[in-house]
């Protein structure tokens, strides 16, 4: 009789599935493919008489390193390569768009206690120190997140991309609230031309803006303000809302298969 | 056992001739060119795939998930480019090797 073996091999697989599927140039089809593959050498392995154990090493060291595997699938699959690091570059830019007026806010706020500075320059050089020092402390803090915390995030991007478009939304709505705030703040500070700031609080990418502005004016029939010009705003968020939900559903493509 | 560039070169035309006889899949090419060639060709096996990944790209070969006998797998059939390819293939290597038979033929003294 043999004793129970430590070894999992579904688990195994899972481990090996995963390595594998790390790399962008590597699709679930081809994951697939390449399990079928392990699975017909390892019982092969098997009926030589070796354990599970050693047959799925034997197995797994028979298809190739990952490293080289990677390489060889990046050759013929760059535009996958390249998708998936624009989709990183993009995602880095929204996380940058949230970030950056939270950082503004606090500068605003480190501006404003310190009155007491008499030179009102270095009260601007203290407001940005501050902004600089949040922005960078925000991003190691998401970065040692990412670092420690990679499972439990893996699990909770998974769940959040079920829902792109919903997600989507509440990115758009995070990244309004924060510009807008931002903008209150620094009207309400330096009394400038931002109590508008619900219609010029959305800054995203610049063709973005551009296209609402010429909406807006074209909509409104170059009137300051009134209904026309609300509803041409709100309804110009819908491409970029579109675009957000789009690149969340090539995220969950990206992500999701486990 | 055959060099790395020697390997490299002769992959697509083998899967090419063996998918001439019919359908198959990875491990089966793998298996059928080990046994072709008495265990002197051993392809690092991961590596047969992305080389079947680009026939298929460039239409030389076509691709079905099926399942047999319980497993699903991924069959591969030869295309009329294919077989063009292959017939381009087998004037190369048919040259290279009558080359290399004619010369070869007295056998070199080694003194």
């Amino acid at each position: 009789m043999e004793a129970p073996s430590p070894f999992n091999l579904k688990q195994a697989l899972l481990n090996w599935r995963e390595a594998l599927g790390a790399s962008p140039a590597i699709a679930a089809q081809t994951l697939d493919e390449l399990e079928t593959h392990l699975l017909g050498s390892l019982e092969a392995l098997r009926a030589k008489g070796l354990s599970e154990e050693e047959a799925f090493y034997v197995a797994a060291r028979r298809v190739g390193p990952v490293a080289t595997l990677s390489r060889e699938f990046a050759k013929i699959n760059a535009l996958s390569v390249w998708s998936d690091r624009a989709l990183w570059a993009l995602l880095g830019m929204l996380f940058l768009l949230i970030l950056i007026p939270l950082s503004d806010l606090t500068g605003f706020f480190a501006e404003a206690a310190a009155q007491f500075v008499p030179l009102p320059y270095l009260r601007a050089v203290i407001g940005t120190v501050v902004a600089v020092a949040t922005e960078a402390g925000l991003a190691i803090g998401v970065f040692r997140l990412c670092r420690t915390r990679t499972k439990a995030l893996g699990s909770f991007f998974q769940r959040v991309l079920r829902h792109p478009y919903l997600t989507g939304l509440a990115l758009f709505a995070l990244m309004q609230v924060a510009w807008s705030t931002e903008n209150i703040v620094r009207g309400a500070t330096f009394g400038s031309h931002h109590d508008h700031a619900m219609l010029t609080g959305f800054r995203l990418l610049p063709v973005w803006n551009y296209t609402r502005i010429f909406v807006i004016s074209v909509a409104s029939g170059h009137r300051p303000f009134g209904f026309g010009r609300f509803m041409a705003s709100v309804l110009s968020l819908l491409p970029a809302f579109l675009l957000v939900g789009t690149l969340l559903l090539l995220a969950r493509r990206r992500w999701s298969r486990a | 056992m055959l060099s790395k560039e020697l390997v490299a070169a002769s992959t697509v035309p083998l899967v090419l001739s063996i998918l001439r006889q019919g359908e198959s899949y990875g491990y089966e090419l793998i298996q059928r060119t080990h046994d072709l060639s008495d265990g002197k060709v051993q392809w690092s096996e991961g590596m047969l795939y992305p080389v079947l990944h680009w026939m298929e790209n460039e239409g030389l070969i076509e691709s079905e998930w099926r399942a047999d006998s319980g497993r699903r797998r991924k069959y591969y059939r030869i295309r009329s480019e294919g077989r063009k390819a292959l017939m381009a293939e087998k004037d190369q290597w048919t040259t290279v090797n009558s080359m290399l038979t004619k010369l070869w033929k007295p056998l070199p003294r080694l003194t």
